[in-house]
């Protein structure tokens, strides 16, 4: 039988150190580049398709074509999982994955986006 | 000295220092220090120095909810007997002179049985809650009350042999008296920080709290305000109990015990917090460093290592006791 | 409190502090001994595999990664080498080094969560707050290179979806020494302190043998001397290319798993070091091809695929329609091997080991719960039901709660137990 407390020197040490923690809304960390964020929309290159909503497994972007050719995109944060599937099922890079992770709001509404354009 | 004087100062005794409302604010202040260095040594950053006031004022306007199957009457007094035992206790410690607030011939053993108060409380508070969880943390309570307190007696003995005293206040002039026997009283000094570990319930031996096993054990059917009682009990212990072991082992308020007059006031009090902070420091790395053990683990490291170590303390005591007094070369 | 059997029987869940996730054990206990035990898993049924028959391949990547927080990997790793098989997919090297790394770094990760869920179970907490700091390490290298600290995303139908670039991988090397660091430390001190080892030897101990009759996979088996490892026994991804050893160890308690489990931590490291040196150059993806011209190949068959997860063996199995759904998937997870011996293990031991004895399998409860089967032989003797029965079950059963009196929820003073307990039949 040993004596407990194998820890002893590490803890002690650890008071000297910075604390790990950090203090969130003051020190904001830039993500890194590849991060996945809300989804940024361009109406411009986009061909109305539809391959992102037929690839979105969250069903959180609808495409729709009326009869006078309009597009509308539509997007729902909320429902939205941050794949990045769509990014990349985009043939025309129409879609691509933002930086905003700060996405929490107490109006609904807010968390739907719609684009509507003529094609 | 009149009577209305002396009813006066042994109320101001009672109501502000060493009583109540220090005992109080230390207790929640000790509670701050221990949970904020706990975080330091596990690289957190620990609650901000009013967290504990809040959490006690947050839990005293909580509903506090008696079961259908708990045995009210006793339910409900619980809390208080515990409180009222580690408040009493305090008033025979010595703080800031080696004369504690009341004192008499055998004193010791009233301060060992008043901390054992809380852990009695918590045995009918939690056998007559009518929780499962409650009743096993319960018998483990008391399992480990046996445990800790034959070793905690003897290491407090050790001390009142060496005085010949049974007086917290006799035994604290002693050892201001005789520094060195702060030496001789370590291994009893050690024994006596397990065994107020094991007391308080914190780490490693916190068998009848388990958070991951019990889900707080005894306490688990409390809410509001007399879960508030009980956390205060634990904190005042926490005072009380660091401050018995300054008084026993460290020699309470020397030296700065023998200064007079206000300045000595004073530093005995600055030496006092300095004496039980340190003791609350060692117990909070101890709490820190170690996991758990099992209720079987705890009784036997007590019962298999403490005790003899405890009582070979008491005969080294008398050795030295007779070698001071050259009885034996 | 029912005496029927011998000692008190005490239920720990679905809702407990030690269960980070819902599952039942009833505990016969004699004083701290249990004498008894049985389980109830499922409390978490997400109908997952049903779920996924509705869904293109491409969007059940994304919704089978979601199975599992920590091994989150794992899973979309097995589903997308099922579905290579499937369409007979070559995937280049590049591709299988980048599945090997980030399955090696989600190892560590797992390893790490689960030193400091063990470390928590025990009463040691100072050990949980140190390893889930270190943990950080591996969290910030994944996000760094996936884009995200949990659901990777990475993979995709013949590859994966994002490269490796070489400032990547000198960060990978850089925050590999750093770690390499730290898991020296507690190989160093773990199993050497003794009050862990007072909590953890000869505890919750899983005989070889028992362990191979129950089949128990991952580090469990691995602990008791059974050296299961789909990497060595059937490589995928680049392991066939890669070295490393096998970490087991016979003593079959929960210090063993520890000390397995360090110890695989160690060997991710060596691994992932080799990965970051030595990846060769080349595609990303099989095939040049859009996702949806490779769903349209899909041809009818089934394939089963097997992943060595953090846990254990993972098992995918996927049968396919010529549609570009699958018609059936069944994933068997690692948990679910190794519930058996928890049951066995946790007779004879105390109750206070009952959290430790449960961690000590790293459990992921709801990614086990696949099927509900009441095997308690309450309803008529049956060991399992059709699903005529499980009906007619299920109307009887509101049919009595039915009948139960509500107590009153106007006026009066409440008390914690107002009918919640002691009416119902």
């Amino acid at each position: 039988m040993s004596i407990p407390g194998k820890l002893i020197p590490e803890a002690l040490k650890t008071l000297g150190k910075d604390r790990a923690t950090v203090s969130y809304p003051k020190n904001k960390r830039t993500m890194p580049d590849r991060f996945r964020g809300a989804v940024e929309f361009e109406p411009e290159p986009c061909t109305g398709c539809g391959m992102c909503e037929r690839h979105c497994a969250a069903d959180a972007i609808t495409v729709e074509t009326d009869a006078d050719g309009n597009v509308t995109w539509s997007y729902d944060v909320a429902k939205c999982m941050f794949c990045g599937q769509c990014e990349e099922s985009c043939p025309t890079d129409a879609i691509v994955m933002g930086q905003k992770f700060e996405l929490a709001d107490s109006e609904k509404p807010s968390f739907e986006e719609s684009y509507t354009f003529d094609r | 000295m009149s009577l209305e004087l002396d009813l006066a100062t042994g109320l101001l005794y009672l109501l502000v220092f060493p009583g109540f409302a220090f005992l109080f604010a230390y207790g929640l202040t000790a509670e701050f220090l221990d949970r904020k260095l706990y975080a330091r040594l596990q690289n957190r950053v620990g609650p901000p120095p009013l967290q504990p006031l809040a959490d006690f004022l947050k839990l005293l306007s909580k509903e506090s909810v008696v079961p259908d199957n708990a045995t009210a009457r006793i339910y409900n007094a619980a809390p208080l007997t515990g409180l009222a035992g580690v408040f009493t206790a305090m008033l025979y410690i010595p703080v800031w002179t080696e004369q504690a607030a009341f004192a008499f011939e055998g004193d010791l053993v009233v301060v060992l049985f008043l901390l054992s108060l809380p852990s009695f409380s918590l045995f009918f508070g939690g056998w007559y809650s009518g929780n499962v969880f409650s009743r096993i943390g319960t018998t483990r309570t008391i399992t480990q009350l046996f445990g800790y307190e034959i070793p905690f007696f003897l290491a407090a003995f050790a001390p009142a042999v060496a005085a010949g005293s049974l007086s917290t206040s006799e035994i604290t002039a002693f050892i201001g008296a005789n520094p060195w026997y702060v030496l001789v009283l370590l291994p009893a000094f050690a024994i006596a920080l397990l065994s107020l570990q094991a007391k308080l319930e914190r780490i490693p031996f916190d068998i009848p709290e388990a958070e991951t096993e019990l889900a707080t054990g005894t306490l688990v059917e409390y809410s509001g305000r007399k879960l508030a009682l009980f956390r205060l009990t634990k904190d005042v212990e926490l005072v009380v109990g660091a401050a018995l072991l300054s008084a026993l082992f460290l020699g309470g308020p020397y030296p700065a015990g023998s200064i007079e007059g206000f300045a000595g006031v004073a530093a005995g009090v600055v030496v006092f917090l300095v004496k039980t902070l340190a003791v609350i420091a060692l117990l909070t790395v101890l709490k820190a460093v170690v996991a758990r053990l099992r209720i079987e683990q705890m009784v036997s490291v007590f019962y298999r290592v403490l005790v003899p170590v405890a009582l070979s303390q008491i005969a080294v005591v008398l050795l030295v006791g007779l070698y001071t007094e050259g009885l034996i070369p | 409190m029912s005496e029927q059997k011998a000692g008190t029987e005490i239920p720990v869940g679905p809702q407990h502090p030690s269960l980070k996730e819902p599952a039942n054990f009833t505990l016969n206990v004699d004083g701290e001994v249990i004498t008894g035990a049985e389980m109830k898993l499922s409390y978490n049924h997400r109908g997952i595999e049903q779920a996924v028959l509705g869904n293109s391949y491409i969007e059940n990547i994304y919704l089978l990664e979601r199975i599992c927080g920590i091994c989150s990997h794992a899973h979309t790793s097995a589903f997308t080498q099922g579905v290579e098989e499937l369409l007979d997919l070559d995937v280049p090297p590049r591709a299988r080094y980048i599945r090997t790394l980030i399955g090696e770094l989600e190892r560590i990760h797992s390893h790490m969560l689960w030193l400091g869920v063990a470390g928590h179970e025990i009463g040691f907490d100072t050990l949980w707050q140190y390893a889930w700091r270190d943990r950080e390490i591996v969290m910030d290298l994944l996000e760094e290179i996936t884009g995200n600290r949990v659901h990777y995303s990475i993979n995709t139908i013949g590859g994966v979806r994002e490269d490796l670039t070489d400032d990547q991988r000198e960060t990978i090397l850089a925050g590999m020494d750093d770690l390499q660091e730290r898991i020296d430390f507690y190989q160093e001190t773990v199993p050497n302190e003794q009050t862990v080892r007072m909590r953890c030897e000869n505890v919750g101990v899983v005989p070889k043998d028992l362990a191979r009759e129950y089949c128990a996979v991952g580090a469990v088996g691995r602990a008791s001397g059974v050296p299961t490892d789909v990497r060595k026994d059937a490589p995928y991804a680049a392991y066939d290319d890669v070295d490393f050893d096998v970490i087991t160890d016979d003593r079959g308690d929960l210090l063993a798993r520890t000390v397995v489990r360090i110890g695989e931590i160690a060997q991710a490291i060596r691994i992932i070091r080799q990965v970051a040196e030595r990846i060769p150059e080349g595609d990303l993806k099989a095939s040049a091809k859009p996702p949806q011209a490779l769903l349209a190949q899909v041809p009818e068959d089934d394939a089963v695929s097997r992943y060595e997860a953090p846990r254990g063996e993972l098992i995918h199995y996927i049968r396919s329609d010529g549609t570009d759904t699958p018609a059936r998937v069944h994933i068997r997870v690692p948990t679910l091997a190794n519930w058996p011996t928890v049951v066995e293990s946790l007779k004879g031991s105390y109750i206070a080991d009952t959290p430790i004895v449960v961690a000590g399998i790293d459990p992921c409860i709801s990614c086990t719960s696949r099927i509900g089967v009441e095997t308690d032989g309450s309803h008529g003797g049956e060991n399992a039901f059709d699903l005529d029965e499980l009906r007619e079950y299920g109307i009887d059963w509101y049919d009595e709660r039915g009948n139960v009196e509500r107590p009153s929820t106007a006026g009066e003073g409440r008390t914690a137990t107002d009918g919640t307990e002691g009416e119902r039949p």
